[in-house]
């Protein structure tokens, strides 16, 4: 698939779950995604009609006139989708005001530099093997 | 209209205090850094806290005290202390003042107004970044025994998200690449945040610390997200007991983040943290840190803040009506 957003837009509830049916190979006509996902949970057609719509307008999905509806299909795969949701999460949790509510194992946007990281695994390994001849 | 003059009022002696206590713990901040370098991570990070934290601390102190004299008169009306013949605003919640004019109703309007950005904006971030973790649309799994929401995506990635209640998220492609010794470090590093309620603490050190001068405040809180980083590498090698395993872990971790990759993050070479933190697990573990001594110091001053409200109390009024007049 083509044309992923670099950014992908953030997803409301009922829009993600939409795009997850529709991954799943699910039909992408209004009234079927309205069978699979709107009676259980008690929503009109109008609204999954415009959930699609929104998601279309978003980039997410492209849609084709057969007949009278919309036939809507994604136009970014979830693998792809998701991989720029994680560079999107990671950039924008790791700078600015976020930065506070998260703390990652190593900060995942700034390196040490390949000198210093050399000089580490260096310093590790002569460690672990001091630690080896001590146990022999 | 005479009680919001007298708000108005005890309002300017806040933001007052609070740029004032700024300016004193900046110039403390050198001192602390170096006094606790060689403090525990666990003790230089409560240090490092209690420092970003006494600025809003050692203004409100100075707020109550201000207004101690007037909250006594109410208590026991009998020992009047207002000067009334003094031709100065009072800070008094007996004699209550008129507004102190135009120009600080508008200061104080912008103080307010930045103080309901600044928190409208967390508040955005944090719903934001709640939102982007959802969009991943995690499983909570078990990870070396320790609950994680895993997430897609190759890069590896491993990290606490969320302030209330914080979240390990894992990506599936760390799972992938990690051994299972390396995984028990990290969720025991980041299972070690959560208990010891790291992001909340430093949201409010950002918080509180705003009044600082800006290189200051930056050190100050580069500080404290150093020695809670050292502190969770610390609980993580006493739970695996093995120092050089967690640091043989971050090694691995921070070589993984550097390799080639078709990566999707924005990297810069910058104070990652990772070196000093690597040495100090190979160093023998420190013993020391007189945290307790610096809180009991604290305390006396607040004491002595509190205990100071007569002067202080006229001092600001005499303070306030240099300022309006």
């Amino acid at each position: 698939m083509s044309g992923a957003p670099v950014h992908p837009p953030l997803l409301g509830d009922l829009e993600a779950t939409v795009m997850a049916f529709l991954w799943d190979g699910g039909e992408g006509e209004a009234k079927a995604v309205h069978k699979a996902l709107g009676k259980a949970r008690g929503i009109t057609l109008n609204t999954i009609q415009s959930t699609l719509k929104r998601l279309f307008e978003k980039g997410l999905l492209a849609r084709e006139k057969v007949s009278h509806a919309h036939v809507y299909t994604p136009r970014v795969g979830r693998d792809e989708f998701q991989r720029g949701a994680l560079g999107q999460l990671v950039s924008e949790l790791m700078g600015g005001e976020t930065e506070a509510m998260v703390s990652a194992f190593v900060h995942l946007t700034e390196r040490a530099g390949p000198e210093h990281l050399e000089r580490l695994e260096r310093l590790v390994a002569q460690r672990r093997r001091l630690i080896g001849r001590a146990k022999r | 209209m005479k009680l919001l003059g007298t708000m108005q009022l005890f309002l300017l002696a806040g933001v007052g205090f609070a740029l004032l206590a700024g300016l004193v713990v900046s110039a403390l901040v050198p001192a602390v850094l170096r006094w606790t370098a060689a403090w525990t991570p666990a003790a230089r990070h409560r240090a490092l806290l209690l420092t970003s934290v006494a600025p809003m601390v050692l203004a409100l102190a100075s707020v109550l005290a201000v207004a101690l004299p007037s909250l006594l008169a109410l208590a026991w009306p009998a020992p009047d202390h207002c000067l009334v013949e003094h031709d100065h605003p009072h800070l008094c919640l007996v004699h209550l003042s008129a507004s102190a004019g135009g120009w600080s109703a508008g200061l104080l309007l912008a103080v307010l107004g930045w103080l309901a950005m600044r928190l409208t904006s967390l508040a955005r971030a944090l719903a934001r970044g709640a939102a982007l973790v959802r969009q991943l649309s995690p499983s909570s799994r078990r990870v070396a025994d320790r609950e994680a929401w895993v997430v897609p995506g190759r890069e590896p990635v491993c990290l606490s998200v969320g302030v209330l209640r914080p979240k390990t998220v894992v990506s599936q492609g760390l799972l992938a690449e990690a051994s299972p010794a390396d995984l028990t470090v990290m969720m025991e590093h980041e299972h070690a945040h959560q208990r010891r309620h790291d992001t909340l603490l430093r949201v409010i050190a950002r918080f509180t610390s705003t009044t600082m001068l800006p290189d200051s405040r930056r050190s100050l809180l580069a500080a404290l997200e150093l020695s809670s980083e050292r502190a969770c590498d610390e609980e993580s090698a006493l739970r695996v007991g093995d120092r050089l395993q967690v640091a043989e872990t971050l090694v691995a971790m921070e070589r993984r983040l550097s390799a080639p990759r078709e990566n999707v993050f924005v990297v810069a070479f910058g104070p990652s943290g990772v070196p000093e933190r690597v040495e100090a697990l190979l160093a023998p573990p420190r013993q020391s840190g007189a945290y307790a001594m610096m809180l009991a110091g604290f305390v006396v001053v607040i004491f002595v803040v509190l205990a100071s409200f007569e002067p202080l109390h006229h001092a600001t009024e005499t303070a306030l009506g240099l300022l309006i007049h």
